[in-house]
């Protein structure tokens, strides 16, 4: 569908976030800033052995300490059951095993006992006293999965990829493993729950990215009924998938406020959150490419295997963009799980395209190199004109206008590809690296209301949740637009299971999912202010067409006159005794059923300058240039802060993160800020985003997608093949760390 | 005098007093527990995030600048200030910088600019932002001294090094920085009335505190006699000062030291332990054991830029506005970024007890082995003298990140040469080297110091140097680097440091701020 050029009052213009005054002031109020009276503080005890079973657990002098109401664990916590099996949404949880279920330790820091107190200090030192005695067993926290020659599950297949690959000639076709370490998304509020039970209703305020699937598995896990537990997310710190489904924590606490008719607030240390609270896993991934001599792709094999926790299957899909990416008529996709004594992995920004595509693109350019060609060029010439994985179209695909653009504002074309050959004024060697992007477009099921007040409030709902990303301007801006009124009339709400539902903050999704459900309820609620402009007894319109009236500016008018001439609708109301006006709106999903007619993705590309001084061995990210095609922009302002975020997290991705796993214990030893290291003000380079609006209508009117990922994807492959053109290195295993560079030649 | 039972300090301008076991929480759960101020958010509990980072008065900067009312804040993290660390103090959180209930300039910008994502890490950015608009107002930059000031945007950078963000990509933080109004800025100090504040406060400024709550003892002594005779009485006593090191370790280790002394009040009452003067006649810089490392680094950038380099890469500017010089070298880390500097540089510390009174021990003979010093149960280090030379002086500090990371390796070089004719390789004629982070305590390399002497200052020499350096050590592996890596680095480094100061060098030398 060609883009269109609608015009928009609000929407695509640069607007502040409305809640922005209330975060500068610290009166946003997130979980932990909660406080019920007669609230009591609960401070789990972590296993300090990643495998074997518990023998003992001795609470004495826990429970003796002052202001101590007890140590709960296997023993005496209350019943705890299991979510039903769902395929869906509705139910999901990584770690399904109920906390406390039996005495097997299968992780490090494995929640084993609670410790609940009158106050944080006596609870964080009851805690520290619990005494537990393991009967340990050697953990398996090993990586380089390949090395067991695990039996592989074909994902995708398309041709013969194997016997192509074969019959390439060597110049032709590269093989190699690209490995990445368990990532933790370490958003910057911890991860908490405080619970309040009144002997019928469940009260969660909680960190969830899923206010809806938080209700139902807390309800299924505590046995009561889905209509009694309200989650109440308002605001939150964020979250990168790490709270997108329940975690054990929050389980104990609602556990505890049920059984102790008390609040309990329990947040996580930062070290509980890495070992309890998800990780993106360790992957090691395979990359086979063919081509012919003038670089079209015969064949791709993307092999890949992920750690998983014991008991749980998380698979990291990072085949998911291999499928469509490029043209190439040979392609298989397996993948495998390495069960390790390991927290479960869960979902982290971009989960399976982000490491798929630091393996693919890096993979890319290595065949480039060896085919001595342009990667730009490469790419180009391997540009699809379909998506090959389902045979269905493009719904909007501008990869190669993202290239084009990049390339000229980076200044492609004055690159040397001779490794080591180019340097700036200040006489260090530059490395040039590209690589490209692709994530999802998709929606999931969502409704919302729009409420006009007699009192002349403009009110959204929507059972949805903001972690950060702007969800409650984008649906202030919808609501304004469609009402034809000023953005500070609208006031949202969001973050509370008592509101129409909402769609998950996962995938970047909920933009493009409310638009439609936002946009009929706004719709709605001003035609039912003009029906009953036109039918109240007591209004002024009484008796005039409602096709003659219009709202705007706040005013029910005559079409023929203008707004000025009308009457304020808060007023209308009141004349017409109407308190308060509802339209509804709802759209459907895309996501997850059966075969699509359309292949609907956001795409982009990376330009990445490193600068590398060989004498000292010093590597710096320097400049990016990153251009991306998501569709229409809502807010700019909010869009660039995502791709911005998305590129620094990339800097980390690709020269810090990384979870360490010590053989021994089995433990994660850099469970913390001071150890997993992420990049900070210094460290920011010059950054140029540039957005390319093709604006697709299919999944909504706007023609808008969702930014929070795509900035990630293709990152770090485009900062290895930046290092590789600086040092003649090729970096494969992430962190790029120094040690790795030190056999540069350069 | 008595002892008080309390500590006395104020926050957004109201007095508290607080006795019993509460002195023993930090002073973020303080206030987000028992004053329900939850603007102050805790992340990491160690200092490491700054989203915790709340204003306090600080009487003893050095160059304190004149804003409204003379007076300034800097951000400290709130999650490693133990109540006991805060007596005398005034602190002003994100609540308490509303000024006639409207948003200041720092917030607007903040708001303007969208630098708030998903806001947990907002109201530290907004902390520190105000302490850094002060500075900006009274023309001192976020570095430390004027003429350093000209690259703003590195200088915001700079002062916001210690406040994570992993939602916006920190360029609308860094825009924000750039717009604020200054003119309309409304400084910390001119909110409150802090002449009566101080009155208050000087009123038990002159009473040691001593609080006993369970098994737990603290004490604030009011001078150094009461806390060298505290230190008599209680031997093995923990010292705290900024609580960078101390503070970190209980919450993040479960340290739990029963009987602790802390500085806080000594720091305010005697001024001889916060100066930091240069000697003359010695030509050597004497630093009172309680200045902070912000000040200490604001001093070396006039006098040895070259520490005050080190100083700018040892952590955040939170972590340097409560940490002491003192307290890196009590801490006696084999990575304490500032060691290698004071032992090529021949520093002396000042200890001193009830017993014994003073003596001064050579820095290279005050670590036993690894965390052992020379330092008895009942002695406090007062001081610290650096003596000042013309040598060529090059310091090192390898981290995997650059800023706000703890070091792996680290590396001084003090060298001087004989005058040659021009165009001849010069001749070393003095060359001190000390190595961290390749054993268990900082090592001065004093047999390639030896060798040194008379060889020509060329390529050759420093390899030969460097190769000596590699057999000399046994490093282990560790998270912040391998042995192999390690050998490497003190092989190399003497590479580095020939190519930055022969003649013929290529390596460019990055400024602090640039």
């Amino acid at each position: 569908m060609p883009a269109k050029n609608i015009e928009h009052r609000i929407i695509g213009k640069a607007t502040d976030r409305i809640d922005g005054p209330l975060k500068v002031t610290g009166q946003a109020k997130y979980t932990s800033d909660r406080h019920l009276p007669g609230m009591l503080y609960a401070v789990p005890v972590g296993a300090t052995i990643a495998n074997g079973t518990i023998q003992s657990i001795d609470d004495r002098e826990a429970r003796a300490l002052p202001g101590v109401l007890g140590i709960y664990h296997r023993g005496n916590i209350g019943q705890i059951y299991r979510v039903p099996p769902d395929k869906g949404f509705d139910f999901k949880t990584d770690e399904a095993r109920p906390p406390f279920e039996d005495d097997t330790v299968r992780y490090y820091g494995q929640f084993v006992a609670v410790a609940v107190a009158e106050t944080l200090e006596a609870a964080t030192d009851a805690a520290s006293r619990v005494k537990v005695q393991y009967q340990a067993q050697t953990p398996n926290v090993k990586g380089r999965f390949f090395e067991e020659n695990p039996k592989l599950k074909v994902e995708s297949e398309r041709g013969n990829a194997t016997e192509a690959f074969t019959n390439a000639t060597a110049a032709h076709k590269i093989e190699q493993i690209y490995s990445s370490p368990a990532q933790f998304h370490s958003a910057i509020e911890l991860h908490g729950t405080v619970a309040d039970y009144d002997g019928r209703q469940l009260t969660v305020y909680e960190t969830t990215q899923a206010i809806g699937t938080h209700r139902n598995v807390i309800a299924a896990m505590l046995g009561l009924d889905v209509q009694n537990v309200k989650v109440i997310s308002k605001f939150l710190g964020s979250g990168f998938g790490g709270k997108l489904w329940p975690w054990t924590h929050s389980v104990l606490a609602c556990t505890l406020a049920r059984d102790l008719g008390r609040p309990i607030k329990l947040v996580n240390t930062r070290k509980a959150v890495f070992h309890t609270s998800g990780h993106r896993p360790e992957i090691e991934q395979r990359i086979r490419l063919s081509a012919t001599p003038q670089g079209h792709l015969t064949s791709i094999q993307h092999d890949y295997i992920n750690h998983a926790a014991m008991l749980d299957k998380y698979v990291e899909t990072c085949g998911e963009a291999t499928k469509y990416f490029y043209s190439c008529p040979n392609v298989k996709i397996s993948s495998a799980v390495a069960k390790r004594n390991v927290g479960s992995p869960t979902s982290m920004r971009g989960p399976g395209a982000v490491p798929g595509l630091f393996a693919t693109e890096s993979a890319l350019d290595e065949l480039a190199i060896k085919l001595g060609m342009d990667p730009v060029q490469l790419r180009i010439i391997n540009e699809p004109q379909k998506d090959e994985g389902l045979d269905i179209p493009f719904a909007s695909r501008h990869l190669l206008e993202c290239y084009k653009t990049g390339a000229q504002k980076f200044g492609w074309d004055k690159r040397n590809p001779k490794v080591g050959s180019m340097r700036n004024n200040d006489g260090l060697i530059l490395g040039w690296g590209t690589a490209g992007a692709g994530w999802i477009a998709e929606r999931i099921p969502a409704q919302a209301s729009v409420e006009l007040g007699h009192d002349g409030s403009i009110k959204v709902l929507c059972g949805t949740q903001d972690i950060g990303t702007g969800t409650y301007t984008i649906l202030a801006q919808i609501a304004a637009e469609e009402l034809k009124v000023p953005l500070d009339r609208i006031e949202v709400k969001l973050g509370d299971t008592t509101l129409p539902p909402g769609p998950l903050s996962g995938g970047s999704m909920v933009t493009g999912s409310v638009i439609p459900a936002v946009q009929q309820a706004a719709q709605t609620a001003a035609k039912l202010v003009l029906s009953a402009a036109a039918t109240a007894p007591n209004s002024p319109y009484n008796g005039v067409d409602e096709k003659e009236l219009d709202f705007k500016d706040g005013m029910v008018h005559r079409k023929s006159e203008d707004a000025k001439a009308g009457v304020p609708f808060d007023q209308l109301l009141k004349t017409c005794k109407y308190k308060v006006i509802t339209g509804k709106g709802q759209s459907a999903g895309t996501f997850g059923g059966g075969k699509p007619k359309e292949s609907r993705h956001s795409y982009g590309a990376h330009f990445v300058e490193v600068t590398w001084q060989p004498e000292t061995a010093r590597l710096r990210i320097n400049r990016v240039v990153t251009v991306i095609d998501a569709g229409k922009i809502l807010n700019p302002k909010a869009g660039r802060n995502q791709i911005e975020g998305s590129i620094v997290m990339g800097m980390g991705m690709a020269l810090f993160e990384g979870g360490r796993y010590e053989s021994r214990l089995g433990a994660p030893i850099n469970s913390n800020f001071a150890d997993y290291v992420m990049a900070v003000h210094l460290d920011v380079p010059d950054l140029d985003v540039t957005f390319l609006e093709f604006a697709n209508t299919d999944l909504n009117a706007y023609g808008a997608r969702g930014i929070g990922e795509i900035g990630l994807a293709g990152f770090a492959a485009a900062t290895c093949n930046a290092v590789y053109h600086a040092t003649g290195v090729r970096v494969r295993d992430l962190p790029i760390r120094i040690e790795d560079l030190l056999t540069s030649q350069v | 005098m008595g002892h008080r039972d309390f500590v006395h300090f104020y926050v957004n301008g109201k007095e508290h007093r607080v006795g019993g076991a509460a002195v023993f929480q930090t002073l973020s759960d303080y206030l987000r527990q028992d004053l329900y101020l939850c603007g102050t958010k805790v992340v990491c509990a160690e200092g490491d995030c700054g989203a915790c980072s709340v204003l306090v008065l600080d009487r003893q900067r050095s160059q304190a600048p004149v804003t409204g009312s003379g007076s300034a804040y800097k951000a400290v993290n709130a999650c490693i200030q133990y109540l006991y660390q805060i007596d005398g103090a005034h602190i002003v959180t994100v609540e308490g910088l509303k000024a006639q209930n409207a948003i200041n300039a720092v917030q607007s910008a903040m708001v303007d600019q969208n630098g708030a994502q998903c806001g947990y890490c907002t109201p530290g950015f907004i902390t520190t932002m105000c302490a850094l608009a002060q500075d900006m107002q009274a023309g001192v930059s976020a570095c430390g001294s004027k003429d350093k000031y000209k690259d703003k945007t590195t200088c915001i950078k700079d002062a916001l090094t210690g406040n994570l963000c992993r939602c916006t990509g920190y360029e609308a933080i860094i825009q924000a920085g750039l717009a604020i109004d200054l003119d309309t800025f409304q400084p910390v100090a001119d909110l409150y009335d802090l002449a009566s504040i101080d009155e208050s406060l000087q009123s038990t400024r002159q009473q040691s505190v001593s609080i006993q709550a369970a098994q737990r003892l603290v004490f604030v002594p009011a001078d150094l006699d009461s806390a060298l005779g505290f230190l008599a009485g209680q031997p093995g006593a923990r010292i705290v000062s900024g609580g960078t090191d101390v503070s970190v370790n209980i919450n993040k280790r479960g340290l739990l030291p029963d009987v602790i002394l802390s500085t806080c009040l000594l720091s305010k009452n005697d001024a001889t332990l916060t100066a930091i003067t240069l000697d003359t006649a010695s030509n050597t810089v004497i630093i009172g054991a309680l200045t902070s490392l912000k000040n200490v680094e604001a001093f070396f950038a006039e006098h040895v830029p070259e520490f005050a380099r080190v100083l700018w890469v040892f952590g955040s500017p939170q972590i340097r506005n409560a940490g002491t010089l003192a307290g890196n070298i009590a801490n006696g880390s084999p990575i304490g970024d500032s060691l290698p500097f004071l032992f090529v540089a021949g520093a002396t510390i000042d200890v001193a007890s009830q017993a014994r009174g003073r003596r001064s021990v050579a820095i290279d003979a005050f670590y036993k082995g690894y965390k052992q010093l020379d330092l008895a149960p009942d002695e406090l280090i007062v001081g610290i003298r650096v003596p000042l030379t013309q040598e060529i002086l090059r310091l090192y500090k390898v981290s995997r990140r650059q800023h706000l990371d703890i070091s792996g390796f680290t590396a001084a070089f003090a060298l001087s040469l004989e005058p040659t004719a021009m165009g001849a390789v010069p001749v070393i004629k003095k060359l001190r080297v000390a190595l961290g982070g390749v054993a268990a305590t900082v090592l001065r390399m004093r047999q390639i110091e030896d060798r040194a002497v008379g060889m020509t200052h060329d390529a050759t020499t420093w390899a030969i140097l460097g190769e000596m350096a590699r057999s000399a050590i046994d490093p282990l592996s560790d998270v912040r680097g391998a042995r192999d890596y390690r050998l490497t680095l003190a092989r190399n480094i003497f590479d580095k440091f020939y190519l930055e100061t022969s003649e013929t060098g290529t390596a460019p030398r990055e400024p602090i701020c640039k």
